[in-house]
C-alpha cells in the first residue's frame, strides 16, 4: 500500500470511527460558491475539532453587515465564515469557523454573546428573501449562541457567578439560603412569578438548556419563533481567538417547520454575532443562501 | 418616519410609526415642592414588582436629588449633550428630537447604559448645587440648591423604547396609553435599553429579557391608583387619565391641572417622547435650569402655582393628591370641601380646604398630666 493509499484508508476510519482530536487540518481543498457535505457514518456532535472534520472540503463565506433593517449594523468586525459539512443518516452537521478576538459568553446589561446561525428556506429558495424570509415564504433557522454554550459546559450563569460579593434579602417564595440559585431555589409558581420571563414561558429565559442551539422559524424581520420542539444539536469552542462551531441539523423531523435534508441539494445562508462589538439581533454579520450538495 | 402631532413641541415630528392615540392616556402629576425624598415609592414598587433574582438594580420607581443625582448614572446629561442644544420659540421646539436626531441605520438616538452606571442607585443624594459660602446662613436665603425629582416610566404616547423594538414585543395598550414588554416576545436585545430616553427600562440578566413600570395595571383595571402613588406619604402624586387634546374636561384633575391650567409639566419634552409623567417644578430652583428640564411653560406654571390659595378650583385639584387609593374621574368644589369622584361616579373622596383646628389645654386635668406638643 502507498503512502497515499495508507492516509487514505486512515482518514476513512477516522471518519467512520471518529478519531481523537487534535490531529493536523492538512489537504483541505477550497471551495467556492457551494458547500459539500462528506457521507460520514456517524457525524461528532460533541467535538468540533474531531479529525473527522480534517481535510474535508472547505467553503468561505463572505459575511456583510446588516444594513437593511432597522437597527443596522454600522462596524463590520468579521470578514468571513468557513465553513465544513459532514452528514450521517441522521444529521447533516455543518462546521462554522471564523475569527474572533473576544470570548463573548456573558449577557449584562451591556454585555452580549458571540453566536451564529444557519438559515435555510422552507419553500422554494428562489422566491425566499434571505433576509429573514416573509409570510409567504418562511425560513428555518438554527442559532447558536456563546452565552447557551456556558449554560450547557459551566451551568447557567446566576448573579453569584458575575457578581461574587453579591449580598440579597431573600426573594419571595424562595427555598433554601444564600445565594439562593435560580436553578433550584425558584421552583415553585410564585417564586418563578418574580422571574417575569420564565413565568410567561418565554424559551429566552429558559433555566435548564440541554443543547447551545436552537430551532427558530421566521417570515419576516421582527417575527422570529421558537419551534415547539427542539431536535437540533451543537457544540462550540473558543480557541486562539477563534470559534469553531457545530451545528447539526436533523435530516428527517416530524416536525413540520423543520426542512428535509435529502440527498442532492439545498440552499443555506448564514449570521454570525460578534458580541464584543454589541452586534445583537439585527445588529449581525450576514451571508445569502449557498448551495448546499448533501450525499 | 410619520408625521405626528406632539402637542409638548407644538408641532409635528417625525415617528417610526403611525400616529395613535389610546382613547384615554394614563397620566401622573408629581408635585416637586412636597417630595421629601423618603424613598416610600420606591420601596412599594420594589417590593411589590422587582422583588426577584436579576432585579437587584431595577426600579421602576426611583427618587433622585437634582442637580447631581442620577439613576442610572449621567442619564439625563449623557442624552441631553448628545441631542446638543435647541431652541423654543412661542411655545414651539425647533432643535431636533431623539427621532429626527437618530443617527444612520438607528431609529432613535441613545446610548447604552454601562453596568456601573447602575451600581449607586442614590449617588448624589442630597448634594446641593454649590458650596454655601461662609455666613450665608444668617443672610436669609443662600444662592445654593437642590430638589427631588421622582421617576417612573412616563407611559410616552410615543415611546422611545417601543420604537426601537426590532421585534415588536413593546406596546402601548389602547385603553390607557400603558405601556408594556411582552415577557414571552422579547428576546432581550436591549435596543429598548438604550433607545428610552429617561433610561426607565432596564435588562434582566437572570431572566436575560428586559422589564419595565407596568403602571400597575391589576390596580388600574380595578379603579385604584398605582402602588407609588398610594404609598406617598408627602402626597405629592396625583394618577388618573388624560383626554385626547382638544377632548379636555375641566372636572378632569389631570385635565385641569396639566392642560387647562398648565401647573404641571413634562419632564425633558424636547427628548420628543410625549411624555405622561408632569410635575409642578420646584419654586426655588434658577429658571434656566428648570427651562431645561421642564420647558418653556415653568414661569407660568409657578406663577399659577403660587396663585393657588387664593384659586378655590385649582385648590380643590391639588386636594385630590394622596387622598385617597381611588382613581379620581371628576372633582369639584362643595362649600369648604373638595369632592373627587371615581370612574362610576361615586364619591370617593371629600377634602376639607382648611384642615380643623383644635386646641387642648395644655394640662390633662382627667389624666393629671402635661400635654407635650410633639408635632
Amino acid at each position: 500500500m502507498t503512502s497515499k493509499h495508507s492516509f487514505a484508508a486512515l482518514l476513512l476510519l477516522c471518519t467512520l470511527t471518529g478519531c481523537p482530536s487534535g490531529e493536523h487540518d492538512v489537504g483541505t481543498s477550497k471551495l467556492t460558491g457551494e458547500i459539500r457535505a462528506v457521507a460520514v457514518g456517524e457525524v461528532p456532535l460533541s467535538d468540533p475539532f474531531s479529525v473527522a472534520w480534517n481535510n474535508m472540503p472547505e467553503t468561505a463565506v463572505t459575511v456583510l453587515p446588516q444594513t437593511v433593517a432597522y437597527p443596522n449594523l454600522i462596524k463590520q468586525s468579521v470578514k468571513e465564515l468557513r465553513v465544513r459539512a459532514l452528514a450521517d443518516a441522521r444529521f447533516l452537521a455543518v462546521r462554522l469557523e471564523w475569527d474572533d478576538p473576544t470570548l463573548d459568553e456573558k449577557l449584562e446589561i451591556d454585555k452580549f454573546s458571540d453566536g451564529v446561525a444557519v438559515e435555510v428556506p422552507l419553500g422554494d429558495a428562489e422566491k425566499t428573501n434571505p433576509m429573514m424570509g416573509d409570510p409567504a415564504n418562511p425560513v428555518y433557522i438554527c442559532h447558536w449562541k456563546a452565552v447557551w454554550q456556558r449554560d450547557v459546559d459551566h451551568g447557567r450563569a446566576d448573579v453569584q457567578d458575575y457578581h461574587p460579593g453579591f449580598v440579597s434579602d431573600r426573594p419571595p417564595f424562595v427555598s433554601g439560603g444564600m445565594p439562593y440559585p435560580v436553578s433550584e431555589a425558584f421552583e415553585s409558581d410564585n417564586a418563578r412569578r418574580y422571574l417575569p420571563g420564565v413565568a410567561a414561558g418565554n424559551p429566552v429565559s429558559k433555566i435548564f438548556r440541554k443543547w447551545p442551539v436552537e430551532e427558530l422559524q421566521a417570515e419576516g424581520f421582527g417575527s422570529l419563533a421558537d419551534h415547539t420542539y427542539q431536535d437540533a444539536q451543537g457544540k462550540g469552542v473558543w480557541k486562539d481567538g477563534k470559534w469553531t462551531v457545530v451545528l447539526a441539523l436533523p435530516r428527517q423531523s416530524s416536525d413540520r417547520s423543520n426542512p428535509m435534508f435529502q440527498s442532492g441539494k439545498a440552499m443555506m445562508g448564514f449570521a454570525v454575532w460578534d458580541g464584543g462589538n454589541q452586534n445583537v439581533g439585527g445588529r449581525k454579520h450576514w451571508a445569502p443562501f449557498v448551495k448546499v450538495v448533501l450525499p | 418616519m410619520s408625521k405626528v402631532e406632539n402637542i409638548q413641541l407644538g408641532r409635528e415630528m417625525e415617528y417610526p410609526y403611525e400616529g395613535s392615540r389610546p382613547n384615554r392616556q394614563i397620566a401622573y402629576i408629581f408635585d416637586t415642592n412636597k417630595c421629601i425624598e423618603c424613598q416610600t415609592c420606591t420601596v412599594a414598587c420594589k417590593t411589590t414588582w422587582t422583588a426577584g433574582k436579576g432585579q437587584e438594580h431595577i426600579f421602576y420607581n426611583n427618587v433622585e436629588t437634582k442637580p447631581y443625582g442620577f439613576f442610572p448614572h449621567g442619564w439625563d446629561v449623557k442624552l441631553l449633550e448628545m441631542l446638543g442644544p435647541g431652541e423654543w420659540q412661542d411655545g414651539k421646539y425647533n432643535g431636533k428630537t431623539i427621532f429626527e436626531a437618530a443617527p444612520p441605520g438607528e431609529r432613535v438616538l441613545g446610548y447604552m447604559p454601562e453596568e456601573e452606571d447602575y451600581t449607586s442607585p442614590n449617588l448624589g443624594e442630597d448634594v446641593c448645587s454649590g458650596d454655601v459660602q461662609r455666613g450665608a446662613f444668617f443672610q436669609n436665603i443662600h444662592n445654593t440648591w437642590m430638589f427631588y425629582l421622582a421617576r417612573i416610566c412616563n407611559h410616552c404616547t410615543y415611546p422611545g423604547c417601543l420604537s426601537a423594538c426590532p421585534r415588536k414585543a413593546i406596546y402601548k395598550r389602547p385603553e390607557d396609553g400603558i405601556v408594556l414588554v411582552d415577557q414571552s416576545r422579547c428576546r432581550g436585545y436591549r435596543e429598548c435599553v438604550k433607545a428610552c430616553p429617561y433610561k426607565k427600562i432596564f435588562y434582566n440578566m437572570v431572566t436575560r429579557v428586559s422589564e419595565k413600570c407596568i403602571g400597575c395595571f391589576p390596580l388600574i383595571e380595578q379603579g385604584e391608583q398605582p402602588q407609588c402613588v398610594k404609598t406617598c406619604i408627602g402626597k405629592i402624586r396625583l394618577q388618573g387619565f388624560l383626554s385626547k387634546p382638544g377632548e379636555e374636561k375641566a372636572d378632569n384633575p389631570i385635565d385641569y391641572l396639566v392642560r387647562i391650567k398648565k401647573i404641571a409639566l413634562p419632564l425633558y419634552p424636547q427628548f420628543g417622547t410625549e411624555p405622561n409623567v408632569y410635575y409642578i417644578p420646584p419654586l426655588h430652583v434658577p429658571r434656566l435650569f428648570l427651562q431645561q428640564m421642564f420647558g418653556p411653560g415653568v414661569e407660568d406654571a409657578l406663577k399659577t402655582y403660587r396663585s393657588a390659595p387664593a384659586d378655590k378650583q385649582l385648590l380643590a385639584a391639588l386636594l385630590m393628591f394622596g387622598n385617597t387609593p381611588k382613581i379620581i374621574h371628576k372633582f369639584k368644589t362643595d362649600k369648604d370641601h373638595a369632592v373627587g369622584y371615581d370612574g362610576m361616579s361615586q364619591e370617593a373622596v371629600r377634602v376639607p380646604f382648611t384642615e380643623p383646628f383644635f386646641a387642648r389645654e395644655i394640662f390633662d386635668k382627667k389624666h393629671g398630666v402635661v400635654r407635650l406638643n410633639i408635632t
